[in-house]
């Protein structure tokens, strides 16, 4: 082995431009690939983390696609305002449920003579906390008491809270008006969830009992509490662990068949829809982020791999000037009973070395650069909700390495295979 | 280049066909990688500067119904505003505007058969269609035509029947394909006759929607005195539009816009929306991704065309013999040169028709990823061609060094 390193790098100091030539641009190529990867999984697994480790945030939409493609409601809804607890109950693997209403008539509200506008606000029930996982920072959640008597209070998530108020602490217990003179208090307030859960799961940022909604509208008269039950139960999202989309699909509209009684009409996209009054299961702020994931890994690690094989043919070079030097003195050992294995894996070994080489070069170089691609990638993946944690894995680098080693041995046995088809007279009076 | 010369190269390609193959491969995917990198940089710049010329993003948008867009809060002003027509002075005031127009947001309720005010109106196929109230230059402003019947027009603002005109998709959703035209349809308690179909647009929230006029100055100032008298009532918020001289102008105007209407109404009072500034923002993304894309492929080529004049250049080396024969036999530098640079070039021809076969494979699902579209043929020919010229002249140093050897040392090399 130590024979074989010697004759490596005699043969390198041999061409000394074009080895280091070949050398860095391996070096690159091995290092573009440990970066493509370590990002792409890095990205995959802070999406996994965030959105799975806790089950899955499913909303469900009691309506249907036309052929057309435009979505139609039931007119009135299937849905009742006992839907949630049908399906808290009725389905095992469900560990939270909560309507979701958009509170529009709520979205201003007025406080020590200034309006305020949310960005959401929804109408919730009590397991709202639970099915975002929020963590409430002060005072507490809305409870069911709340819920049931359509108590006037509101929770707020901290940055709204610390808008208006100053802080979580000084928020609790305020008095906001509404555009009709109702008066509503803060309750509590909870910590903002990650960007990412936020964006994906459509968390808002005020929420009030779903039944403070139902009493206002029966207040203006759009209807029984029945009917508006019915409204305001036909957006549900529920938190569901160890069942995926199609196994939560099917539960759901078996339950919803019994309890509506009827061929329930059912839309259910993990995450939040997009658009409220177009929920197509395929443009989710989920699935968007999840494409461009995909299709970005994807095309970042093809081209980590043609600059690793491109590179590489450099060792085919180096390789090519070592075989032809060395043309007499193969077609020697040949004569003298060498085996053409033995020279391959002779040249094999080289080339191995050679990559290793390049290898470990690339992994320093990724070392040094890695906090600076990091910084430049940042604000592209925090624009999709994504935090990237500066981490080189372990797979990354042996998946790089590995496939240096292949393409890179594979590459170098080309020239000394060529020589070896030769008839070993002819090599010996030819050189 | 004589037929022997090209015997030569002919059976020194095919000699070593596993490293001829890799070395067109290597070249076809540099060119490969490269091309789409450049068509997709240069497509994405037309694509845009086509967008901004689209009429929807050289317009201001101003509303004073207020939404938190970046923020989970904001704070708005206690009084309603309702911005009426008059407020469209705007338009003469600021020098960089052009034209000044109403753009709201509407929505068409179709009742059911049974609340019908006459029952010979006819029942759309749809409960509700979304709708814009637009005055009538926004019709020549769009560059919108109509494939039946006719535009609103100014005269139809006082004429006294409501009117309503139809996007091209939605007419064929509410009646049989041109079955609208001249039909009555019930929205609410109104009765319009639809008096046009319009061409596709290519803006499909245009295509699918309806289009009526605004109300007039008098039903906004008595809304306006009846909300801010606090007698309540239904508040129809008013979306102005304002459209620049120059696209230039867009950030400037919207600084303009902005100080006329909280002149006008207290600070904060409006909310000033710039389209094309989400479509920069957009853009700036795009680009990013494409620009890592750009590196890593001009890396790849530039690394292809190195490690392919390295081989051509230790070809060259080991046939110094040959080199050195051919020269006693009288051959001269330039002929020395062809014969190596023919061959370059063939490896090179090949490497770029492969390499385009691949482009040509891979630009539409580059394109699915980079969100472009709409590819010019040009763009990939030129990047093409740019990356094989780039190819060529890396290749040109092994030709140049072969046929400066010395005669006498090469006839003596080993």
């Amino acid at each position: 082995m130590i024979s074989i390193i010697k004759t490596l790098f005699k043969n390198l100091l041999h061409t000394p431009g074009k080895s280091l030539l070949t050398l860095i641009s391996v070096s690159l190529g091995v290092a573009v690939m440990i970066l493509s990867i370590s990002i792409s999984s890095s990205l995959n697994r802070t999406l996994h983390a965030s959105l799975n480790e806790n089950g899955t945030v499913i909303t469900m939409i009691n309506g249907s696609y036309d052929e057309r493609g435009n979505l139609e409601m039931p007119r009135p809804p299937q849905t009742t305002s006992e839907t949630p607890q049908a399906i808290a109950e009725g389905i095992p693997l469900v560990t939270a449920v909560s309507p979701i209403s958009e509170g529009s008539y709520f979205s201003k509200l007025s406080h020590e003579g200034m309006d305020w506008r949310f960005r959401t606000i929804l109408g919730v029930n009590e397991n709202y906390d639970e099915l975002m996982g929020l963590e409430i920072v002060a005072g507490e959640f809305i409870t069911s008491e709340d819920n049931n008597k359509g108590a006037p209070v509101m929770a707020l998530s901290e940055s709204a809270a610390i808008i208006m108020f100053g802080s979580a602490a000084e928020a609790l217990g305020k008095n906001m008006m509404g555009e009709n003179r109702e008066v509503i208090t803060v309750k509590g307030v909870y910590a903002d969830p990650m960007d990412l859960e936020q964006r994906v799961n459509g968390c808002a940022d005020a929420v009030i009992p779903i039944n403070l909604l139902v009493n206002t509208y029966i207040g203006f008269g759009k209807g029984d509490s029945v009917l508006i039950g019915r409204w305001l139960n036909s957006m549900i999202q529920l938190r569901v662990k160890g069942m995926n989309l199609d196994q939560a699909s099917a539960h759901l509209q078996n339950l919803m068949n019994h309890e509506s009684g009827a061929d329930f009409k059912l839309i259910l996209v993990e995450g939040v829809p997009d658009n409220a009054n177009e929920p197509g299961m395929s443009n989710t702020p989920l699935n968007k982020i999840r494409e461009t994931l995909r299709n970005l890994t994807l095309i970042v690690n093809l081209l980590g791999f043609i600059l690793l094989f491109v590179s590489s043919i450099g060792i085919l070079s180096i390789m090519m000037i070592d075989a032809l030097s060395r043309s007499r003195d193969i077609a020697l050992e040949r004569a003298l009973g060498a085996s053409k294995q033995r020279i391959l894996s002779e040249f094999f070994q080289k080339s191995i070395i050679f990559s290793l080489l390049c290898s470990l070069l690339g992994i320093l170089l990724v070392l040094i650069i890695f906090p600076a691609i990091s910084t430049l990638l940042t604000p592209l993946f925090r624009s999709m909700g994504l935090e990237l944690t500066a981490e080189i894995t372990l797979t990354a680098l042996l998946l790089a390495v590995g496939t240096a080693l292949i393409v890179g041995g594979g590459l170098g046995i080309i020239p000394v295979h060529s020589l070896l088809k030769g008839n070993i007279s002819d090599s010996i009076r030819e050189s | 280049m004589g037929f022997d010369d090209r015997s030569i190269i002919i059976r020194d390609i095919l000699g070593r066909m596993s490293e001829s193959f890799l070395l067109i491969f290597g070249i076809a995917l540099g060119i490969a990688a490269a091309a789409l990198g450049m068509t997709l940089v240069a497509q994405s710049r037309i694509n845009m500067k086509i967008a901004l010329q689209r009429p929807d993003y050289r317009m201001i948008n101003v509303s004073a119904n207020i939404q938190a867009e970046e923020s989970p809060v904001i704070h708005v002003q206690e009084q309603t505003i309702v911005l009426t027509p008059a407020d469209l002075q705007a338009a003469d005031d600021i020098p960089l505007v052009d034209v000044g127009f109403i753009m709201n947001t509407w929505w068409l309720k179709f009742p059911q058969a049974n609340n019908k005010k006459d029952s010979s109106l006819e029942q759309p196929a749809l409960e509700w269609l979304p709708a814009f109230q637009v005055s009538p230059v926004f019709f020549k402003l769009m560059d919108m035509r109509v494939s039946e019947g006719s535009l609103l027009t100014e005269a139809d603002l006082s004429g006294g029947e409501p009117l309503i005109l139809l996007g091209s998709e939605a007419g064929k959703k509410i009646f049989a394909p041109g079955k609208a035209l001249n039909k009555k349809i019930q929205s609410g308690n109104m009765i319009y006759r639809i008096s046009g179909i319009l061409e596709p647009t290519g803006v499909e929230r245009y295509d699918n929607a309806a289009f009526g006029l605004p109300p007039e100055l008098e039903f906004y100032e008595q809304m306006a005195s009846r909300l801010n008298s606090g007698k309540g009532g239904n508040y129809a918020p008013v979306n102005l539009v304002f459209g620049m001289k120059d696209s230039k102008d867009l950030i400037a105007g919207g600084v303009e816009i902005k100080k006329w209407f909280f002149r006008e109404y207290g600070e904060n009072s409006v909310q000033v929306t710039v389209p094309a500034e989400d479509l920069q923002r957009e853009r700036e993304t795009t680009m990013l991704i494409i620009l890592i894309i750009l590196f890593l492929a001009l890396a790849g080529l530039f690394t292809a065309g190195v490690n392919v004049s390295n081989i051509l250049y230790t070809r060259a080396i080991r046939r110094q013999k040959v080199v050195g024969i051919l020269m006693a036999l009288g051959s001269s530098r330039r002929n020395i040169f062809m014969l190596f640079y023919s061959e370059a070039m063939a490896l090179s021809a090949a490497g770029t028709l492969l390499g385009a076969l691949i482009a040509v494979g891979l630009l539409p699902f580059l394109g699915s990823i980079t969100g472009q579209e709409g590819f010019n043929a040009l763009f990939l020919v030129l990047s093409i061609l740019s990356a094989g010229i780039i190819i060529l002249t890396m290749t040109l140093f092994p030709a140049l060094t072969a046929s400066k050897l010395p005669p006498a040392d090469a006839i003596r090399a080993d």
